[in-house]
């Protein structure tokens, strides 16, 4: 018996869609008729409320069976039931009053029924496909899936469990074994709840990933039923299949540091890879949101002038400024980028020599994420213009006359991924105190030199056979 | 010099009254009438792509810079191709079963139903003829032919499970560079230069550079444009004597006199563009103007001894030779001037045995000798300079080689040698958003073949034009009545890599 009601359960994805359409259809009628044009569908109005009634309860009986699955978050079962008898209850009244004259009361029930439909389906969804499934589309775009992953500088010194695999299980698990949702009764988000496992018994056992569920299903053929992620979600990489298998394997457990744990050579590169990800993650970085066009006539005159002003993509305002095409750049050029100033987000302005306003209006362009100024007339006291360049991710000063005083001064640039510094009056053990002055930024010295090794210029020789 | 003017002036002007002439008119009403015949036959065949919502071209100036699809990590390409397939079972896909069973028959299993291009009968299998060590920090295995390499082997993302079906060199050439093994499809610098324009206006955006003393298998057409307009197709540039040919000005006409007869003949052109008002006009005055200009620029940025001793010395070239050294140092000087893709071709890296220099423990060695150290110098010399962060290096052959040792015709040849593979190649990428110390894809036990994260010939076409902002799918063209795209109806960005 209890079989047949689980499989009824199985109905209630699909009957629920029944009483949205017909109640919906009713009450489009029922305003409708209001009209005199359409009074003539009067009628229907009631068979609709009828179908949508004997539909909603329906649905309630399937739902009432899927959930004592018991693989929802609670707090929105409860509200979705209560909703959706609600929505029954006011079908029930559409239709005994389908066929009374409108009042003031048949009004408000209408549009009460119209917002409950609207909740109960949202909160299904919710049941469904995870808190906030609706509005992802936008979300993922200013934090992208990665986000839950923390930024890890060096990758020997972060926590295996909770810096490399807690975000691996949340990013690909999370959906549906989490606070939120728990198939099979298994959450995976959380040391203990991972201890406990799932409705099936254990799900983790350390030093043996394939006696683990939580690894061993991951490696079963796609197709088949029991293998996870499920057919159509995204599916673990298999780097990522190669860290969880050495995280058990390994014995790391809960709490060791990634240094702490014996490394095999084929998990060192999905390990150093989760560390040169991130410093790069950021990379083709433009400012967030989107910013006023730039006047049409101060690109036309930059144009003239032989600068090339792009917007970095299709549809952006953001621009990207170049002036490799102008062998001798003047100030009167760099002045027309004023108008633009908040618009440019890469500037490569190499091999100039500029004047103090110059140097001064290109700190004024604060959206600025790249620039390349190697090679150019820059000094230890003109560069305390571009101390408020904040957003800055890539800064080449290669071959100017800085020197460590100077760099001093872009201390306040938080964001900074790269700086390089090859050719400047920066010396070779100035580069230890830079490093710690900017722990973030990875710091080119430049002035790399190859080894002249013998095999260089030498060719090899077969022996000569004498026949 | 004003009376040359007028020469020129009153030539065009008597070829317009021509056009009033009886004789004239009759000709073109009998041609008028057959193209306009013609047009209405072909009208579904769209040719300049007018139609198509995403086209680009624009015939006034068809190499001005445009903006991609979306922000691009890339700037620009250089694309290594080692001509002939370097072995990837000496150089990184490091096999040490397959060294037990060296000189041992090659199992039927693996013959069976296969084909080579030399390889007859039941060849020995041959072991790897290389030492190898784990490198750096990302443990890479790479072997003792390439000891620069190996110190920025951190730097690269290996792709050690390419395919591809082609195994002769023209048609695999073709296929990693045009996405067909046939002719007539534009090359991956040519869609590019077409994506972007070119952002040096006094330069090319599409150059390429050959070594090694023979052309490409596939010939020109592996940088051609194909059906994209010709203005796309690569330049190709030497590195020994004239960079272009026939760029210098002939003997006894000096610069001041070239440019006279250049605005004397754009001035002509304009005062027909003012009477037609036909924009292909515009197209021609202004690419004689940068042919003008280029003139100039081209052999300034291809010369490249004005560079210093140090970086000369950490390429290893060898000044006025055509070689690898020259070409990669030309590469960066080029990509630093906002060349778009910069493709290089280093030929003799078929290492069939067949003779000393294509041995796979003579003439490959030195092979690997003299592009080790160019190779390292480029992706050092790119890094200091900060320029690797937005310029993408692709290494790699057209197929890989087999790990039994050739038997050409059945018989012992006289060196050791390998045959063309199709089923497991190694390619690397570094620079221009692609992950440092990454390897993505494996091969079997002995190499024999890919057996996961297997990558194609599209892939990497799709993970190039990602990298430079383009969605492979939406950058089209139409040709013969429908959209054409580099990866057709192929390709995956290969995202494993991507940082």
């Amino acid at each position: 018996m209890s079989n047949v009601f689980a499989l009824i359960g199985n109905f209630h994805p699909v009957l629920v869609h029944l009483p949205i359409g017909f109640l919906f259809l009713a009450l489009l009628f029922h305003w409708m008729s209001g009209k005199e044009k359409y009074a003539g569908i009067l009628p229907a109005v009631r068979i609709a409320f009828l179908l949508g009634m004997i539909s909603a309860v329906l649905s309630c009986v399937t739902g009432w069976s899927l959930s004592t699955g018991g693989e929802y978050d609670e707090d929105t079962l409860d509200y979705h039931k209560w909703m959706g008898i609600s929505v029954s209850v006011f079908s029930l009244i559409g239709y005994q009053l389908s066929n009374k004259p409108n009042t003031g009361l048949k009004k408000v029930i209408s549009v009460l029924t119209f917002l409950l439909i609207i909740i109960t389906g949202h909160l299904g969804g919710t049941l469904t496909h995870g808190e906030g499934f609706l509005t992802k589309a936008f979300n993922s775009k200013s934090d992208s899936s990665r986000s839950a992953r923390k930024n890890i500088i060096n990758v020997q010194e972060a926590q295996v469990f909770n810096d490399i695999i807690q975000p691996i299980l949340q990013d690909k698990c999370g959906g549906c074994h989490s606070a939120t949702k728990q198939k099979g009764g298994l959450r995976l988000d959380g040391k203990d709840w991972i201890l406990k496992g799932g409705k099936d018994g254990k799900v983790f056992e350390s030093g043996n990933p394939l006696g683990s569920e939580i690894y061993k299903r991951s490696t079963l053929d796609p197709l088949e039923e029991k293998h996870m992620p499920p057919k159509g979600k995204p599916q673990l990489t298999e780097q990522e299949m190669t860290l969880i298998n050495w995280w058990i394997s390994s014995n790391a457990g809960f709490v060791k540091k990634v240094k702490e744990v014996v490394q095999e050579p084929k998990v060192m590169p999905a390990l150093l890879a989760m560390q040169s990800a991130v410093v790069s993650v950021k990379k083709p970085a433009i400012p967030e949101g989107n910013i006023a066009k730039a006047p049409e006539a101060a690109l036309d005159s930059l144009r003239k002038a032989g600068v090339i002003v792009l917007p970095v993509a299709a549809n952006s305002n953001w621009l990207n400024v170049n002036f490799v095409s102008i062998p001798k750049i003047s100030d009167k050029v760099v002045a027309l980028l004023a108008p633009i100033s908040k618009q440019i987000v890469w500037l490569k302005l190499g091999y100039a020599d500029l004047s103090k306003d110059s140097w001064k209006l290109i700190g004024q362009c604060n959206n600025l994420t790249r620039l390349s100024i190697e090679h150019t007339n820059l000094t230890d006291e003109s560069i305390a213009n571009l101390s408020g360049l904040n957003n800055l991710l890539y800064l080449n000063l290669v071959g100017t006359r800085i020197s460590v005083k100077g760099i001093a001064l872009l201390k306040p640039l938080s964001k900074l991924d790269e700086l390089y510094l090859g050719q400047t009056m920066v010396k070779t053990n100035d580069f230890t105190t830079l490093q710690k002055q900017f722990p973030k930024t990875v710091i080119d010295s430049g002035n790399y030199h190859l080894e002249n090794i013998p095999a260089d210029t030498q060719l090899l020789k077969a022996p000569v056979i004498k026949k | 010099m004003s009376k040359n003017n007028e020469r020129i002036f009153e030539e065009a002007r008597l070829k317009n009254l021509e056009l009033a002439t009886r004789r004239v008119f009759f000709k073109d009403c009998f041609l008028g009438m057959g193209s306009m015949a013609l047009g209405s036959f072909l009208s579904g065949c769209n040719w300049l792509g007018s139609k198509d919502g995403t086209a680009i071209f624009n015939s006034d100036n068809p190499l001005l810079p445009h903006a991609p699809h979306f922000p691009a990590k890339a700037k620009s390409v250089i694309y290594l191709h080692m001509a002939g397939a370097p072995s990837q079972l000496e150089l990184f896909d490091y096999k040490p079963d397959l060294m037990k069973l060296d000189g041992q028959d090659c199992p039927q299993s693996l013959l069976e139903g296969k084909k080579f291009a030399f390889i007859r009968g039941v060849p020995k299998m041959m072991g790897p003829q290389a030492n190898f060590k784990q490198r750096g920090q990302s443990g890479a295995w790479v072997s003792d032919h390439l000891p620069h390499f190996a110190t920025v082997a951190d730097e690269v993302s290996f792709l050690k499970a390419m395919q591809t079906d082609q195994f002769n060199h023209g048609p695999a050439q073709l296929l990693m560079h045009t996405g067909t093994p046939r002719l007539g499809r534009p090359s991956i610098g040519a869609w590019a230069t077409y994506g972007l324009g070119s952002e040096n206006s006094n330069l090319p955006g599409f150059v390429v550079l050959t070594s090694g003393g023979k052309f490409p298998d596939a010939g020109k057409s592996v940088w051609g444009s194909g059906f994209l307009p010709s203005v796309y197709q690569g330049v190709q540039c030497r590195s020994e004597g004239d960079p272009v040919l026939f760029i210098k000005d002939p003997a006894g006409m000096d610069r001041d006199l070239r440019k006279a007869s250049i605005d004397a003949i754009n001035e002509a052109n304009r005062m027909s563009y003012d009477e037609f008002k036909d924009p292909e006009i515009l197209s021609r005055i202004s690419q004689y103007e940068m042919a003008y200009r280029m003139q100039i620029s081209v052999p300034d940025v291809m010369n490249i001894n004005d560079e210093p001793d140090y970086i000369h010395e950490m390429y290893g070239t060898k000044p006025g030779k055509a070689c690898l050294a020259n070409n990669l140092l030309l590469a960066r000087k080029l990509v630093e001037k906002g060349v778009r893709f910069v493709q290089i071709f280093d030929w003799g890296w078929d290492s069939h045995g067949t003779d000393e220099s294509l041995a796979i423990d003579y003439g490959f060695v030195n092979k690997c000798r003299t592009m080790d150290k160019p190779v390292t110098a480029l992706l050092l010399d790119l890094k200091q300079r900060g320029l690797l962060d937005e310029t993408l290096v692709v290494w790699g052959g057209e197929f890989g080689r087999t790990p039994m040792q050739e038997n050409r015709d059945g018989k012992k040849m006289p060196f050791k040698g390998r045959d063309h593979h199709t089923e497991a190649f190694t390619i690397w990428m570094a620079g221009g958003g692609i992950k440092k110390g990454m390897s993505y894809g494996e091969t079997d036990e002995i190499g024999y073949s890919a057996i996961s994260g297997k990558t194609t010939a599209f892939d990497v076409q799709a993970t190039i034009l990602n990298q430079l902002g383009f969605d492979h799918e939406k950058l089209t063209y139409q040709f013969q009545g429908r959209p054409f795209r580099l990866t057709d109806v192929h390709g995956r960005v290969i995202n494993e890599i991507i940082a």
